[in-house]
This record gives structure tokens, C-alpha cells and sequence, in this order.
């Protein structure tokens, strides 16, 4: 009779008992691991928050712009007045800017609630002030220049009040990780270099922690209380209110932090019921049979071999402004650099990473 | 001084030769460079490199002695192969690895007298008692373990041991560096200096022990480690009444291995802790040289206890001297998946608790 010798293959349920008694893993390759499946739910947190509306990128920004524009056509087509005609009276102006959209949320990153918000108090404050307040958001700049694409989404965009076309606009790619905030006509005089300063201080934390919707509001907040203040305005006291309503409550991050903290805690508390049941273990020294005292250390010598001396450039601290060409304009209150679009008009602006 | 010097290596020995370009003096089977400063400081320097020397001389074991041979009886287990040595009155028992009958034999040709003995200091019950300790209050132990162990099948064995005494003279060279940096101008300055440090050291062994005995598991004699030299008497066949002693199967030269393994690890320990001071501190060249090394040929005490669970054995074993009892346990696998699970989720809920209040 044939005797065929048939290679055990352990069984799945046999694997799973060996990792949960430890014998498959050491106690730091356990709590590798799981810190390890920790930060895999934080990251499937964030993809899915992104994933939400994802998509839209800045030729789609483009479209949105486009569609704005054809809506503005329109309006014209049924008699209303271009912005520097000159005939127009505020309050038609006013209708015209006022029933149209300030967020443009191409990215996803707000829920409806978040961007309607959003909606009232950017259309409020453009409003109130005749001053055109934008955010845009879109998922990529797909090698193009914020700047650029910022401008030209305000400019070809036909944003702006009156015949300076003032306004300001708030874009962010998340995909790239860059904002850029592009002021136009009184824009760039009263939202100084120094004020942007300020402001990117405030906004781009929120950036930085993936809070958008703080973000943006805390965006609109600055503007109306740098609008209302005008040029001469102080930077002292801004009040930076929605941090507590944003950060209170549940979210994916604090899940995942609270997953590790009891992932490690299991991890640990294991580990240590686990030692008590060892008690046999390799020796690796003879530490116990030194005789005390018979250390001598009877030659030491420390020889200088060589020197080798090597120099780096001390690295420079970069200039803030995101100017291309640049010249002062104007006003009480300070500096503000600006650059002209492609579409021939001056901007004003700053912008980052987050 | 004559004509032409050669100058040595501090890191691997071999020959340096002057570097025109670089003005330094290169080695060129390992890249070290120095200045010829350091050449100069170094010329009066040994910087020979010597193989160890580990060698042991046996003076472990002799002959038996006149009327010695009568009084010692060899046992043999039919079914696990073990061999053990007692006292003429000592009765015939079942054999401490694996339970079984053991058969008298009776010739006792072949075998080593030991030097050394020490003699059992904790007795049946004691080692009964240290063994119910063990057990205690560990959460993750299988509640049936305790119940199904057979606690008067513990024995009292003599474990043959090899110890060895030594002095270890170790010569270790290492490279290292030292790092500053400051500012001038519109640069940062950043200057290594390589040093090669020389550290030469002895260091007294003694009796470091290594099992001798195919049947006990090295790590759990080790675990039972230290013991006593210094209640060691010399061997006397009346020691073995009432006890049985495992036959030595591992040769001195076998055993030595061992020990220099350690007394290495250890040496190194000692001798790395005093280059400090530096940078990137690497030993590059070291031989230890052992002298007066001697080995011994001794018998330590231990109380053995095997047990069968779940079809598994399990080995538990006390220091006859110390009282040191070791054994690894079972774990119940339920529980501690439970455990971790709780564990787990209350600590998670916790820290949601204070994210959320925060």
C-alpha cells in the first residue's frame, strides 16, 4: 500500500488561536500591529470624509465659472446692466450680485448644512458691504498656478462690485494642499499684506486639522470685521469663535485616537498577564559570577585621528507675500503687494500650504 | 628611527599608507584615515590583533575512589533512555523525566566523579509549597491546570553542571566621533573629529555554570540561576541518599561554548560601558583572552515536577538552595481575549469621554 504523506496546512481557526495566545507575535510586534490597524481606521475615516463629494477638480471650477458667466449673459440678455456701464443703479447692482451663489464647494468638503451656512453669511456680508466674499474649493490644480486659477476664476467669473470690481475670493485644492486668497479693487487696499498675515494665521490651522467648514468661517468673519473696520483696522480683538462649536463633539479623528488609546491598553494589560505565566528564560551573561571587584580597566586611550570641517548656506527666511510683480498701493493702514491676471486686472492676494 | 615606518591600523591592524591628496595617512583594507599627528602619537602603540584564546583546562572529574564504587548504584529508565546515579539503599523510583520503571544496573565504570555537591537546603514539602506559590495569582492560568497536576511527583535531582572560573583579559578598539557646529557669517560650520579609542580591561569569572545533563533544557537551568558556589562541599557519596543524580552527557569541550558565550556577552558589556564621550562609538576590533581558566565538574540541587496537560508537558523546577521556582504556565486563551476586549473598550470609551469633555 502507498503511504502519501499529506503536508498539514494549519487551519484558519488554528492561525487565529495562535495570534490570540501571543504565539505568533511577540508583545511589540502585537501592539505594532495593532496601532498599525489603528491608524489604517483613521486613514479610511479621512478618505471617506473626502470621498463624500469628491471629485471635481479645476477644469470643473472652470465649467462652474463658465456656467456663472452664462447665467450673467443672461441677465444682461434680459436688460440688466454689465457692472461698469455705469448706468446701473446700486439697488439693481445689488440685485444682481445678491441672488448669486458665494460658495463653490467643487471639492466636497461641506456637508449641505455646513455650505448653506456658509452661503448666508458670505451673501450677507457681500451685501451689506457691496463687496463680493467668495470661497471656492476644488479636489486638484492639475499643474496649474493657484494664483492663476484663482484670478481667473474671479475675474472670468464676473465677481466683484462695482467698477474697481472689489470683492475677495477664498480658493483651496485640497488635492494639491495650497490655498490662495485673491483680493480685487478695495480688496486689495483694505486686506493689507499684514492683514492676510493675520488672517492666514487664524484660517490655515483649521486647514491643517481637515476643519474646512472653521475654515471658511472663520474666512467670512475676518472679512466682515475687516470691512467693517476698514484700512486702519487693528488686529486685536478678533475673536476666534467657532473653534469650541467645530471641535466639541465626535469625530473620525478622536474615534481613531480613542481606538488606539484602548487598543494600546489592551495591548499593554495583555502583555503583562501574558509575563506572569513566563518565568523561563534564556541567560545570556554571566553577570552573576563576575567577582566583585575584579574589573580592571588597566589601559585607556583616546586617539585623535582626524578633523574634517564641512559648511552649509544658514538658510534664508523666505518673504511672505505671494506678489509676481509688485507695487505698492496704497491706503492708511499698510502694504499691500499686488500683481495683475491674465485678464489684465490687479489682484491682491496671499496664499500657502496647509 | 629608521627610514621607513610602518604604521599599523587602530581599527583593523593592517598597513596605512600616506595619502598625497588627502595629506592623511589611509588604510587601505578598511578606509580608516588619520593625521600623521595621530601616526606619530600611535607609532608607540601594540596595535597588533591577536585571535581569542578561549581555552579551558579540565580539571572537572576524577576517578572514583576505594570503596566508593560499591556504594553508587546506576539506574536506567527503560523508556526514556535516562541515566541516574544513587546510593545503594535508595530505592528503585520511577524516573523524574518521564514517569516510567527504571531498571538497576550496576556498573558504574565510565562515569566522572564530581568534585563539588551542594547539598539539597529546601526539602519535598518546602518545594510542594513553592510550587501552589507559583500558581497563585496569575489571572490568565486555565482554572483545570492546578487540579490535574500530580504534586507528590515532585523529586529531588542532582543536576550535573560544568562550572567554569576564568579571568578574561579583553583588548577593544573602537572608532567614534565628536561633533560641533557654530555659525560665522552666513554659514553654519559643522566639524567631526574621528577618534580611535584603545580600552583594555580584565575581569574575574567565577564558577559560571553550564547544565550538563541532555535531559534538563538549558533555559530552565539557567532560570534557576544563581546558585551558591559557596556552600559547595566535596563530593561524598552519602549526599545521594534518598536522591537520584542525573549522569553528565555533555562533554567539558561542548559545554565551554556555552559558558564563553556569556562570559563574552558580559565582557563586552563591562568593557563598551567605559568608551563614552562620543559619537557614532563602534567597536571595530576586539579578542578576549581568557587565563587560569579552570572547569569543575559539580553537582547543584534541583526539585523537578513533570505534568501533563491538555496532552502537553509542562516542566517545573525549584533551586534545592535558593528556592527559586520557575515554569512557564498555560494560558487560557478565552479569558485573555476577554480580557484584552474589556480591556479595550473601556479604555476607548474613557478617552472618548475626555476628548469629549475637553
Amino acid at each position: 500500500m502507498m503511504r502519501t504523506d499529506i503536508k498539514q496546512r494549519p487551519s484558519f481557526t488554528a492561525v487565529c488561536r495562535n495570534i490570540l495566545s501571543g504565539r505568533r507575535f511577540s508583545d511589540t510586534g502585537k501592539i505594532t500591529v495593532a496601532l498599525m490597524l489603528t491608524l489604517l481606521c483613521l486613514l479610511l475615516f479621512r478618505v471617506n470624509s473626502y470621498a463624500n463629494g469628491l471629485l471635481p477638480s479645476s477644469s470643473d471650477l472652470t465649467a462652474l465659472a463658465e456656467e456663472t458667466m452664462a447665467g450673467q449673459d443672461t441677465a444682461s440678455s434680459y436688460g440688466l446692466p454689465e457692472g461698469s456701464a455705469g448706468v446701473s443703479s446700486e439697488a439693481e447692482e445689488s440685485d444682481r450680485l445678491g441672488t448669486r451663489q458665494h460658495v463653490y464647494d467643487a471639492a466636497g468638503l461641506l456637508t449641505g448644512t455646513e455650505q448653506s451656512y456658509l452661503e448666508e453669511s458670505l451673501s450677507a456680508i457681500s451685501q451689506r458691504y457691496a463687496f463680493d466674499t467668495v470661497v471656492a474649493t476644488v479636489s486638484a490644480l492639475e499643474g496649474e498656478d493657484i494664483v492663476a486659477v484663482a484670478d481667473d476664476f474671479f475675474d472670468y467669473g464676473g465677481f466683484g462690485y462695482g467698477e474697481n470690481r472689489d470683492g475677495i475670493l477664498f480658493l483651496m485644492s485640497i488635492g494639491d494642499r495650497q490655498w490662495y486668497i485673491s483680493t480685487s479693487g478695495y480688496g486689495y487696499e483694505v486686506f493689507t499684506d499684514s492683514r492676510l498675515e493675520y488672517m492666514e494665521g487664524i484660517i490655515v490651522p483649521y486647514l491643517s486639522r481637515g476643519n474646512y467648514a472653521g475654515a471658511f468661517n472663520n474666512f467670512a468673519t475676518l472679512c466682515e470685521e475687516t470691512l467693517e473696520h476698514g484700512i486702519d483696522y487693528g488686529e486685536s480683538d478678533y475673536t476666534d469663535y467657532s473653534y469650541q462649536e467645530e471641535e466639541r463633539g465626535m469625530t473620525p479623528a478622536k474615534g481613531g485616537i480613542a481606538a488606539a488609546i484602548g487598543a494600546l491598553f489592551a495591548s499593554l494589560t495583555g502583555a503583562g498577564l501574558k509575563r506572569q505565566l513566563k518565568s523561563v528564560k534564556q541567560k545570556n551573561t554571566a553577570s552573576d559570577y563576575i567577582r566583585p571587584g575584579s574589573f580592571n580597566l588597566y589601559d585607556t586611550k583616546d586617539i585623535f585621528l582626524y578633523d574634517n570641517v564641512t559648511r552649509v548656506r544658514r538658510p534664508k527666511q523666505q518673504p511672505s507675500s505671494g506678489g509676481r510683480s509688485s507695487h505698492h498701493s496704497g491706503g492708511f493702514g499698510g502694504h499691500s503687494t499686488t500683481h495683475r491676471s491674465s485678464s489684465g486686472r490687479t489682484h491682491g492676494g496671499r496664499g500657502g500650504g496647509f | 628611527m629608521s627610514a621607513v615606518q610602518e604604521f599599523k591600523c587602530p581599527s583593523c591592524g593592517g598597513t596605512m599608507v600616506f595619502n598625497s591628496s588627502q595629506q592623511k595617512l589611509v588604510c587601505e583594507y578598511c578606509g580608516t584615515e588619520m593625521d600623521v599627528s595621530a601616526a606619530e602619537e600611535l607609532s608607540g602603540e601594540d596595535m597588533s590583533v591577536r585571535p581569542d584564546s578561549m581555552d579551558w583546562e579540565a580539571l572537572g572529574g576524577s576517578a572514583w575512589r576505594e570503596g566508593e564504587k560499591p556504594r553508587i548504584r546506576i539506574i536506567t529508565c527503560a523508556s526514556c533512555g535516562g541515566e541516574l546515579m544513587t546510593d545503594e539503599n535508595t530505592a528503585a523510583t520511577s524516573c523524574p523525566f518521564c514517569g516510567n520503571k527504571v531498571v538497576i544496573k550496576d556498573q558504574v565504570e565510565g562515569t566522572l566523579r564530581p568534585d563539588y555537591v551542594i547539598p539539597f537546603k529546601l526539602d519535598k514539602e518546602q518545594a510542594k509549597e513553592a510550587y501552589r506559590n507559583h500558581l497563585k495569582g496569575k489571572f490568565l492560568l486555565p482554572k483545570s491546570f492546578a487540579s490535574g497536576n500530580h504534586v507528590d511527583e515532585m523529586k529531588g535531582i542532582y543536576v550535573p553542571f560544568w562550572v567554569f572560573d576564568t579571568d578574561a583579559n579583553a583588548d577593544f578598539r573602537y572608532k567614534a566621533r565628536r561633533e560641533n557646529s557654530w555659525i560665522q557669517g552666513d554659514y553654519i560650520y559643522t566639524r567631526i573629529s574621528h577618534y580611535s579609542l584603545v580600552r583594555r580591561g580584565s575581569i574575574g569569572f567565577s564558577h559560571v555554570p553550564v547544565d550538563a545533563s541532555k535531559d534538563m533544557p538549558d533555559t530552565l537551568m539557567q532560570s534557576l540561576e544563581p546558585y551558591d558556589f559557596g556552600q559547595a562541599v566535596d563530593f561524598n557519596t552519602a549526599y545521594l541518599a534518598g536522591y537520584l543524580a542525573d549522569r553528565y552527557d555533555i562533554g567539558m569541550e561542548e559545554s565551554s561554548e556555552k559558558a564563553n558565550a556569556r562570559i563574552r556577552q558580559s565582557t563586552e558589556n563591562a568593557i563598551d560601558a567605559t568608551a563614552t564621550g562620543y559619537m557614532g562609538i563602534q567597536r571595530v576590533q576586539g579578542n578576549i583572552q581568557l587565563f587560569n581558566a579552570k572547569a569543575k565538574y559539580v553537582l547543584y540541587p534541583v526539585w523537578l515536577l513533570n505534568t501533563t496537560w491538555q496532552g502537553k508537558t509542562y516542566t517545573f523546577a525549584m533551586n534545592g538552595q535558593t528556592g527559586k521556582f520557575v515554569g512557564d504556565l498555560p494560558s487560557d486563551n478565552k479569558k485573555f481575549f476577554l480580557t484584552e476586549a474589556l480591556v479595550a473598550i473601556g479604555a476607548a470609551a474613557a478617552a472618548l469621554a475626555v476628548m469629549f469633555f475637553l
